[in-house]
């Protein structure tokens, strides 16, 4: 007989900790934080901690990349401004015309990686090479935010995603794991606990602090005993301690803090693994949920791809295999089915910010919004000219943006923006030869 | 001795002194090796203190050059200028690279790596260009003399592994295997930095708080899976039923199902629906269990393939398959078999390959129906199957310690179903016991001996707990915690120099089971036997690859090294590839590792890698293959005919699948496939602004046809000429796998009559598949097999590989310049019978580089 090996997460679930072993990933990717939540204006979900309507509305970010690509001749226009004929995925975000700007001839540089498929590990990063010899990711825009601004909400970031896999990576090159239970998510962000849950949230919290303080003990001591290069090891191990540390300190404090109120309820999860539009949809809400209360004002999204046929109605291939249509226009039209329903759930939830007043103006307003791929063209594994989409916060948007398709702009010269719409004192990020990119202005 | 932040000298060999023994390994093919080859490595013990000498200014290129010997300064000045500076200085950086930029300092590695690169580019006699004037032989070799030390003793610094934490994988074994659980922690934790194709590379397994928070999560996971929670083992039930039991039968019997006289039912077509889930085999809790099916062949002469999995009503759930058998015709046989089922998960039969093509069921009626069917007449199900009671884990953490039941207020609580038992430990006065059991525990998880100082951090968390107000076992699960949160744990420690016993068992222990070492190799490793006795070591490497748990070596060596862990990566066209299914899956992944471990436990030679007259084949690879049919699922050896395509890694589906997308292959992505991982070779990543070619399957034209014209271009011809010939060559292999004359289409091309799977196939036949090619030496080849042929002849190169790659992951670190002539050493050895891979993987073990941080 033959015994394929049986794959791992078929042994998962012991039954009592299989609930353990999915929320652990979640406790991550959210750790909490002190501060002080700030919440402008008067959203149709105030958080219970009330709202001084003459503070200042935060800002927000929000990035979400589709790994899969989209194929962008659906997407640029044939000719630069505003006043473009709209192609088949920008008449999905028609209405919203005046609220977003789509680039094309952005890339990061130098993405040729260890394979096709590498670029989605340096999106929101901008490392070189990845994959290859001596690569080592960077942080992500995202958690170079968060460094700063992240003190100040419960959770200082989400990552989130509808794989696991996250667009966000810390200082040392680490994946964040990416949550991908809408549920889950749901629960920790609004679902208050009894005084006895509380109570041993706590106690586990501080039951972390004793083991990391004990552990940290040897860590120094080991430091001392060491030669060079192990001792970089030790102390990158010895940083992540006292990170850890120090968040969950930070998350006691937040721990017996009322969450806020929300009149949505728990959303439930999507059980079919291949319904990728049903999963999307349910984070994007969550996401409007989220910003809403200010629950965090950094979040990325990873809109992952699959090696199975997604539930779209009419797409009956692989959808990555669609990707790799081969200009085979049977093909082309079935991935543009699929792609449509992403754009579709892209636009719902630009109207979903819109329709959250904050003071003047809208949560959309208060949001910088990065959507886009790290393919340019997924058949070719091309990832030059990456399709952008900025939305939202004060951009001048101006319609489609055409930068040089032979010699693109560095994609992170954008970033240098969005870092600084949320207050962050920078003026270069990874690769960026400049801080803006032409033609893209802010303050509306 | 020139460290670490001290500026590189450039150090230079009189080429009179040494005494030169070169060893020319000519690459048949074509792909040269390196004619520059040290054999005689002592010479070399004290280049630093003696023979240095430091090198200056090369008027002209302004490296690092700060004094020289003028004989041999200007030698390799001259050679410089005259062989390298018409492109590549004054402003020429063809290819992208400039001599100005290349800097000196050999302690950066990017300088060392553009350096290396020189080395071996002039070494392999790729530099100076063919069409260009050829050095003498004297004067590469007084270059590359003038080069190799001060190239060598900076790498020398850099080559040792740096403290290694375990990657998830290796956390996961090591957990599983101390506390007797089954966990999947590996998807908990993000994934590991990768070297290369490797992911058990210290420089490369970084730590983040990310990875520590699970730890925290994980070791807790561990604890209350392996701590009973109850007084006695509970009892497997047993299950006993059919699919005539079954609310399905209602539905299917007499129209896809039919029921036998004897109370059996059969299954007539592989399509998928009505499926074989048996709702009343049911799993009402996770575990192993045994399976025993029990049924015959029904109306055929030959026996009849199944599979035997798992399925669930959750939708779009994993549904996994345990393994393929036949059922014989004639009498009722049964099969049996231990597989884990999850939770609420029912058993699963499937017949493979059985269609009614004519859709006679549908016309006559199934009581008509003369083809052949499975008939199961009975399942038996057993579990969860008790391995030991209490788990090898709950021994480790309370033997010597008193845990005792609370007993309940109410006595006759006890017998209701809703009891469940509470536990308490009882502890001497001193809690003595705890610290005996924590130092038991630390010196386990630590892979070596602990003194009690090492564990008094333990019991202090313990003390401090307790008095925080936690019982005694919550407050000893918390120390216990820390031990597998702390980095001696986490991290294999290896001093400088030699490494000791316990850090060689490690080692060892890692390498070939990817687990801590087991009971036997942990005590010669207490009494000192690795490090005083060699042989000793080389008999426990040898025990450890007849262990099962060497299947991880397989697996996890496979995974990297042929990149079999992107198996799924993509799943082909259905209309390009109907013949695909889970069977062919399953079936190519099991052939590449039962490949690997029979060239490995039967010590085959290396030029079987790439050619040999057997395969590793069943029922499903031998018609995907079209070869003479095998009968058995089981994979396992079978001769080839003569001249069979099959036969070796190259020609594998697996490795044919993985190196092409689900609709279409590109010679570039498998030639660099087969130069990395089979000849040894990175090929440098294209210049930037060079756009990639964009496939068209709409038959009218090839890539390869494509890419002609992108190869045209002067910067890509130098790398395309190495990459594209072993690319060629694999495209009269589809995506995969299967052999093909002619690509299919789905646009423009042929129409062909062929069934897969029971129905007419969709695709067209288009374009001629053209394999032939040449290599950068003018060697031409006509088609796979003349490929095949120059490759073989060419074993010392692919031993030279496989070598490497195992000394990188037997070591977690790369292999350097420096570690070249260990490298030359043991090939010389391994070349004396073959280059055998079970002799190359005691060579290794046996190695300076295995037995050296």
């Amino acid at each position: 007989m033959l015994i394929p090996k049986i794959s791992l997460n078929r042994r998962q679930l012991i039954q009592g900790t299989a609930a353990a072993a999915i929320a652990l990933p979640l406790l991550e990717a959210m750790g909490p934080s002190i501060g002080q939540s700030v919440l402008a204006g008067k959203g149709k979900a105030t958080g219970s901690r009330g709202v001084a309507s003459d503070v200042k509305a935060p800002k927000r970010f929000v990035a979400m990349c589709a790994t899969l690509g989209f194929h962008t001749p659906f997407l640029f226009p044939d000719a630069p401004g505003k006043d473009y004929t709209a192609p088949a995925y920008l008449q999905l975000l028609d209405r919203h015309r005046d609220d977003f700007t789509v680039i094309s001839g952005l890339s990061h540089p130098e993405q040729q990686g260890n394979n096709g498929h590498a670029s989605e590990l340096t999106w929101l990063t901008s490392a070189q090479r990845p994959g290859l010899a001596g690569f080592r990711n960077t942080i992500s825009l995202d958690q170079c935010m968060a460094q700063q601004i992240g003190i100040q909400t419960r959770f200082p970031y989400l990552a989130l995603s509808t794989s696991g896999r996250s667009m966000s990576w810390t200082s040392n090159g680490i994946e964040i794991p990416g949550v991908t239970s809408p549920s889950k998510l749901f629960q920790a962000l609004f679902l208050q606990g009894s005084d006895k849950q509380i109570q041993a949230e706590l106690g586990g919290l501080r039951r972390g602090r004793s083991i990391l303080d004990t552990v940290k003990g040897r860590a120094v001591e080991l430091d001392r005993q060491l030669g060079k290069a192990d001792r970089e090891k030790v102390d990158e191990y010895l940083t992540a301690v006292r990170n850890l540390e120090f968040r969950l300190q930070q998350s006691e404090g937040w721990v017996t803090q009322p969450k806020p109120k929300v009149t949505a309820s728990e959303p439930k999860d999507v059980s079919d693994r291949n319904d990728a539009i049903a999963k999307q949809k349910l984070l994007y809400d969550l996401i409007v949920l989220a910003l809403q209360t200010d629950s965090t004002r950094t979040i990325t999204y990873q809109l992952s791809g699959m090696n199975a046929v997604p539930v779209v109605p009419g797409v009956s291939s692989d959808w990555h295999g669609l990707s790799h249509h081969g200009k085979d226009p049977a093909k082309i039209d079935e991935l543009k089915l699929i792609e449509e329903a992403e754009f579709s759930a892209f636009s719902d939830f630009l109207d979903r910010l819109k329709s959250v007043s904050e003071g003047d103006a809208t949560l959309l307003d208060h949001t910088a919004i990065l959507f886009g791929s790290n393919l340019g063209n997924a058949s070719a594994h091309d990832w030059h000219n990456a399709p952008v989409i900025v939305a939202g916060a004060d951009f001048q948007h101006c319609g489609y943006l055409q930068h040089d398709s032979k010699n693109n702009t560095a994609l992170a010269n954008l970033f240098v923006d969005y870092a600084q719409f949320m207050g962050i004192d920078l003026d270069q990020f990874g690769s960026s030869t400049a801080a803006g990119i032409q033609g893209l202005v802010r303050g509306a | 001795m020139v460290g670490p932040g001290v500026t590189v000298r450039w150090v230079l060999l009189l080429s009179s002194r040494v005494a030169k023994q070169i060893a020319v390994w000519k690459d048949l093919s074509g792909c040269q090796v390196r004619t520059f080859r040290e054999i005689d490595m002592n010479r070399f013990a004290s280049i630093a203190g003696t023979t240095a000498l430091l090198v200056v200014a090369f008027a002209l290129f302004p490296v690092a050059i700060v004094s020289a010997s003028d004989d041999d300064l200007s030698a390799a000045q001259a050679f410089l200028q005259q062989h390298c500076a018409d492109c590549h200085a004054d402003g020429s950086s063809e290819g992208g690279f400039a001599i100005e930029k290349l800097g000196g300092d050999l302690n950066g590695l990017v300088t060392f790596k553009k350096w290396e690169r020189v080395f071996d580019l002039v070494d392999d006699q790729k530099m100076p260009p063919e069409d260009a004037d050829q050095p003498s032989g004297s004067d590469r070799l007084q270059f590359l003399n003038s080069l190799q030390p001060a190239l060598r003793n900076a790498d020398q610094f850099r080559a040792a592994t740096v403290l290694r934490r375990l990657n998830r994988r290796e956390y996961q074994n090591t957990l599983n295997d101390l506390f007797g659980t089954n966990l999947d922690l590996e998807s908990l934790l993000p994934a590991d930095g990768r070297s290369h194709e490797f992911d058990n590379v210290g420089s490369s397994l970084n730590v983040s708080m990310i990875q520590l928070q699970t730890y925290l999560d994980a070791i807790d996971l561990v604890l209350d899976t392996a701590i009973a929670r109850t007084v006695e083992p509970r009892m497997p039930t047993v299950i006993n039923t059919s699919y005539q039991e079954t609310r399905e039968a209602k539905t299917h019997l007499g129209k896809a199902w039919k029921l036998l006289d004897d109370g059996a039912v059969a299954f007539y077509r592989s399509i998928g629906y009505p499926s074989g889930m048996l709702r009343t085999a049911s799993a009402q809790q996770a575990g192993y269990y045994r399976i025993k099916v029990t049924g015959y062949a029904h109306q055929s002469k030959n026996p009849i393939t199944f599979s035997l999995g798992a399925t669930t009503f959750a939708r779009g759930a994993e549904k996994p398959i345990f393994s393929y058998h036949n059922m014989p015709p004639g009498k009722p046989t049964s099969v049996e078999i231990v597989a884990w089922m999850d939770h609420r998960y029912m058993l699963a039969i499937e017949p493979w390959n059985l269609f009614d093509t004519n859709n006679l069921i549908k016309n006559d009626g199934i009581d008509n129906y003369p083809g052949p069917g499975l008939a199961i007449l009975n399942v038996e199900m057993e579990g969860p199957l008790v391995d030991q009671f209490p788990s090898v884990g709950h021994r480790l953490l309370f033997d010597g310690i008193q845990r005792n039941e609370v007993q309940p207020s109410n006595p006759t609580a006890k017998q209701k179903s809703w009891y469940v038992p509470k536990f308490e430990l009882n502890l001497s006065q001193s809690a003595s016991e705890i610290r005996s059991a924590l130092a038991r525990i630390a010196s386990a998880a630590f892979r070596k001996p602990v003194s009690s100082s090492q564990v008094d951090r333990y019991v202090d968390l313990f003390r401090s707990e307790g008095a925080a107000g936690a019982d005694a076992e919550a407050a000893y699960r918390t120390a216990v915690a820390a031990i597998f949160c702390s980095p001696d744990f986490l991290f294999l420690q290896e001093a400088e120099g030699s490494l000791s016993d316990h850090q060689l068992a490690s080692r060892l222990s890692y390498f070939l089971n990817r687990t801590r070492a087991d009971q036997k190799l942990r005590r010669a490793a207490d009494s000192g036997q690795l490090t005083r006795d060699s042989q000793r070591l080389l008999q426990h490497a040898d025990r450890l690859m007849n262990e099962d748990h060497f299947d991880r070596f397989v697996e996890d060596f496979s995974d990297a090294w042929l990149n079999l862990r992107d198996i799924e990566f993509t799943s082909p066209d259905r209309s390009l590839y109907p013949e695909y299914d889970q069977f062919l899956k399953d079936s190519m992944v099991a052939e590449t590792r039962q490949y690997l471990r029979h060239l490995l436990l039967e010590n085959r030679p290396a030029v079987e890698i790439v050619a040999s007259d057997y395969a590793m084949l069943n029922c499903r690879l031998a018609m995907h293959y079209d070869l003479p049919a095998v009968i058995h699922p089981d994979v396992k050896k079978v001769d080839l005919p003569e001249d069979s395509v099959r036969g070796g890694i190259l020609s594998m589906a697996s490795v044919l699948k993985v190196s092409a997308n689900g609709t279409n292959t590109s010679p570039v992505v498998r030639g660099v496939w087969v130069l990395e991982r089979i000849l040894g070779e990175t090929p440098q990543p294209p210049p930037p602004g060079i756009p990639g070619v964009e496939p068209d399957i709409r038959g009218a034209s090839t890539l390869r046809e494509l890419l002609d014209k992108h190869r045209d271009v002067d910067s890509c011809r130098s790398c395309h000429q190495l990459i594209d010939p072993p690319g060629f060559a694999l495209e009269s292999f589809n995506p995969i796998g299967g052999w093909r004359d002619r690509f299919r289409s789905l646009g423009a091309g042929e129409k062909v009559t062929e069934l897969a799977r029971g129905r007419k196939v969709r695709y067209r036949m288009g374009q001629q598949v053209d394999s032939s090619g040449h290599f950068a030496n003018g060697k031409i080849f006509r088609d796979y097999r003349q490929f095949r042929q120059i490759l073989a002849a060419n074993d010392d190169r692919i031993a030279r590989t496989i070598l490497t790659k195992l000394l990188v992951f037997a070591s977690g670190r790369e292999m350097g310049f420096s570690d070249r002539d260990e490298i030359d050493r043991l090939m010389i050895k391994s070349k004396q019978n073959q280059h055998r891979l079970g002799d190359m993987m005691l060579l290794v073990v046996s190695s300076e580089i295995f037995r050296s941080k």
